[in-house]
């Protein structure tokens, strides 16, 4: 998993909870990083779930939750980063629907050892989308996150309804409607 | 700021110190690669830069190409051009500069700027024909296919292009497509029926002849793209022999060889002549050609001809006259049967010989040379020449030659017709010598009759004169029986000298037409009347008035005198009468002389003509009267006969021609 989700999680853990709980994580979890971190590294997924598991266990927030937020505060990262990636689209859900297409081809070219999640559309209207998340990561509530601050970037609103396929959610799939 | 937050504090700032380090090794890693990297690319451009040059070098090989290569910039103002650009457009850019659409005629600048925009946009111009005229004022028509020059940015610097001259192209292409409407017009007006098919048996051209000839009532043009497959089928009726004008036209599709001349006859008596070509490109089977003639009326012709040449043929082969034909240089050139017989040299040994030098020597060459010249000049003419045969035999030939002409009116040589006339030749000869022979016997015969009569008389004389002498001497002496055997004796001697002179007259008795004249039988017969001895007690009476003959007076009084005396001589009536009397028929006169003297038996009627034949003993008749009657009217060719009654008298009929 690239570096920077690990530096950004942990600085959004910094914001919110403090520089203690910062370093509750890292003793509590056994890191093989030993929790240094770089945005331009590459880590273990297992650290990452050792990190929202323990979390989770600290804060009483579930992981989904925890998931959700790290992804609202990861969309400002991509913003201040990748503006142009984003200005390239004028709708929401153009945007979602070109994810598989354009958006990972893009992030494969710059992090060319990135493992994504793939977004199969199975339904698109103009204001509405049916998409089949597919991750061994499980990660499909950083997803939800990404999006709600999608439809927030282009001054947009969504209902969202999330529906598991396999139980472990590595299958689920995402109703989109467009608010007006 | 209690020990436990300092751990913190330690432990984040330990951690954060790792992750500096972390990030240069990454940094450090990154960079080497990007070194790396740039070390490739800078070779990648090294080789690219050898690309270029090389594509630059080509440009020069362009140059230097045959076909006319030229560089211009955006305003068509020429860069560069090679040699033979310079001898097509007759302009040298490095003398002055050249614009291309100064070349070009002023109603074609607009097309060929949009061509050239196009270019520039495209990049490439392919085939693109125009009209321009060199620097000599010559129309030219070039083709030009053209592409951008670009520099190492990818931005457009320049167009190139190469103009072939295509003015002989387009001139032969033009040459071509009049040529072929002349073809078309020439197969539509053909005087024999064509059909052009291709190798799917597709009709693709035929002609009105065509459509005539077989009677099918649609035009040419409706023909074509029809399928012949079934063709030949659909018409054998047409033909004598349907089977087999199938079987034909399959077996020529199926081998696809020429087939020329055949002839094909159709129920309706007509006879079309049939040429078969295949057609190949470049050894690919491209269709069938087929050209139908009506040749029934030549073909009539020919048969007539043939029918006559068979006839002339046969003549020449079988007549018994020899043919020869012999060309200018005497060489022979044709003969028949007979003068191969004649000659006894066979066909094989005579052709291509020289006749002259094979049958001819000496002086007969001259005669022969001399007559073929004649010929030469157009001459016929005809001669006799002595020849050699194989078997060295001397012949005779009587040689009719003619001029043989060629089709031209020139003359080729000469046609003989050879006659042996050997043997004539010589029945000829024999003839001559035979009559010449007996005019010489005729004339000795003559000559002893006449020398036999005198020299018989003359004894006779004598002997009469010595009995007149013992009669005279010795007159009284002899008794009465004596005297009348003297009388006896001279009795004798006259008939003997009558009998000779018969015969001298019997004898002269020769056909002489010379003497021929007309002669009045009416003072003939007044003349014989006066000279003729006629007793008192006979009378000549002449009935009818006698007509006048063509003849020899003295054979005619001859005949009468004759005829007259018989009478005369037989007549033992006391009064005698004799009449001469004449019948005219439509080409001869029947004379008739008539006694009443003592008549001739029956059996006696042919014997009194021949010669010294006499019924009695008077002392007069010599028998040979009768003879030179009946040898005159033979010599006149006329009939002598007679009719009598014993003791009545007889009648002699004669007939002489008018």
């Amino acid at each position: 998993m690239k570096g920077i989700i690990f530096t950004e999680f942990l600085e959004l853990v910094e914001d919110k909870y403090g520089l203690e709980m910062v370093d509750t994580l890292i003793q509590h979890s056994k890191l093989q990083s030993k929790g240094v971190y770089t945005s331009i590294g590459t880590y273990q997924f297992s650290e990452m779930l050792s990190l929202l598991q323990n979390l989770s266990e600290g804060t009483g927030t579930s992981i989904d939750r925890l998931l959700e937020t790290f992804a609202e505060h990861f969309f400002g990262v991509i913003e201040r980063t990748y503006p142009d990636m984003l200005n390239a689209y004028k709708d929401p859900i153009e945007m979602l629907a070109s994810i598989e297409n354009h958006i990972h081809v893009e992030v494969k070219k710059i992090y060319e050892d990135a493992e994504l999640p793939t977004f199969e559309i199975l339904e698109k209207t103009s204001d509405s989308l049916v998409l089949l998340y597919k991750s061994s990561r499980a990660m499909h509530h950083f997803g939800l996150g990404l999006m709600n601050k999608t439809f927030a970037h282009f001054n947009s609103s969504a209902s969202i309804l999330l529906e598991k396929i396999k139980e472990d959610g590595t299958e689920v799939k995402f109703f989109i409607q467009k608010e007006a | 700021m209690n020990s436990e937050k300092i751990a913190i504090l330690q432990r984040a700032l330990t951690r954060e110190k790792a992750a500096r380090k972390e990030a240069e090794k990454i940094l450090e890693k990154k960079a080497a690669e990007l070194y790396a990297l740039t070390q490739e690319l800078s070779e990648t451009n090294t080789r690219l830069e050898k690309t270029i040059q090389q594509k630059i070098s080509q440009l020069q090989v362009f140059e230097s190409i045959v076909d006319a290569y030229v560089v211009v910039d955006f305003n068509g103002e020429v860069l560069k051009m090679n040699e033979s650009a310079i001898a097509l457009l007759g302009y040298d850019f490095r003398k002055a500069p050249v614009f291309l659409l100064d070349l070009v005629e002023e109603r074609m600048r607009e097309r060929t700027q949009n061509a050239f925009s196009t270019l520039i946009k495209e990049g490439l111009l392919k085939n693109f024909q125009m009209e321009i005229f060199s620097k000599d004022g010559q129309q030219k028509i070039v083709q030009i296919n053209a592409s951008m020059l670009y520099d190492e940015n990818q931005v457009p610097i320049a167009a190139q292009g190469i103009a072939r001259d295509i003015t002989q192209q387009q001139a032969s292409e033009d040459r071509l497509i009049s040529s072929e409407s002349r073809l078309t017009t020439l197969i539509t007006n053909l005087d024999s029926g064509v059909l052009l098919e291709d190798e799917q048996r597709k009709i693709v051209l035929t002609n009105k002849k065509f459509c005539e000839l077989f009677s099918i009532p649609v035009s040419p043009t409706e023909m074509v793209g029809l399928d012949c497959s079934n063709a030949a089928a659909q018409n054998k009726h047409f033909f004598e022999d349907p089977a087999g004008f199938v079987k034909g036209i399959d077996k020529i599709i199926r081998k696809r060889k020429l087939v020329l001349g055949e002839t094909l006859a159709f129920k309706d008596g007509r006879i079309f002549r049939r040429d078969y070509i295949p057609i190949f490109k470049d050894k690919e089977f491209q269709g069938n050609l087929w050209s139908y003639k009506d040749i029934t009326l030549e073909t009539k012709y020919q048969q007539s001809i043939e029918a006559e040449k068979q006839k002339y043929s046969n003549i020449i082969a079988n007549m018994k006259l020899g043919l020869l034909e012999v060309d200018n240089d005497e060489k022979i050139a044709m003969l028949n049967q007979s003068f191969s017989e004649m000659s006894g040299y066979s066909e094989e040994e005579l052709i291509g010989k020289t006749a002259s030098t094979l049958f001819l020597e000496g002086e007969q060459s001259e005669v022969n040379s001399k007559e073929r010249s004649k010929r030469n000049q157009g001459l016929f003419n005809s001669y006799e020449l002595q020849v050699k045969t194989k078997q060295g035999e001397s012949r005779c030939w009587l040689i009719s030659g003619a001029p043989n002409y060629n089709l031209n009116g020139k003359v080729i040589g000469s046609i003989g017709i050879h006659l042996d006339i050997t043997e004539m030749k010589t029945l000829e000869v024999q003839k001559e010598v035979l009559l010449k022979k007996l005019k010489t016997r005729n004339a000795e015969l003559q000559e002893y009759a006449h020398i036999v009569s005198h020299d018989l008389k003359s004894p006779l004389r004598s002997i009469n004169a010595l009995v007149n002498w013992l009669k005279e001497d010795n007159k009284g002496v002899f008794d009465a029986s004596s005297l009348r055997n003297f009388s006896l004796i001279e009795n004798t001697l006259e008939k003997m000298e009558n009998l000779i002179s018969g015969i001298l007259n019997y004898s002269s008795i020769i056909e002489n037409t010379k003497k021929h004249q007309q002669v009045d039988l009416n003072i003939l017969l007044e003349e014989l009347k006066a000279i003729t001895y006629f007793p008192a007690h006979i009378s000549l009476k002449v009935t009818n008035k006698l007509p006048k003959i063509s003849g020899d007076p003295i054979r005619l009084q001859q005949l009468f005198q004759n005829l007259l005396n018989n009478a005369i001589q037989h007549i033992d009536k006391e009064k005698g009468l004799v009449e001469v009397d004449v019948v005219e028929h439509l080409s001869y006169y029947q004379f008739s002389v008539k006694d009443n003297g003592i008549g001739i038996e029956k059996k006696y009627h042919n014997k009194i003509f021949k010669i010294f034949q006499s019924l009695n003993t008077h002392n007069e008749s010599t028998g040979i009267g009768l003879s030179i009657v009946k040898k005159i009217v033979d010599l006149y060719k006329g009939e002598i006969w007679l009719e009598s009654d014993v003791g009545v008298g007889t009648t002699f009929y004669f007939t002489l021609i008018k």
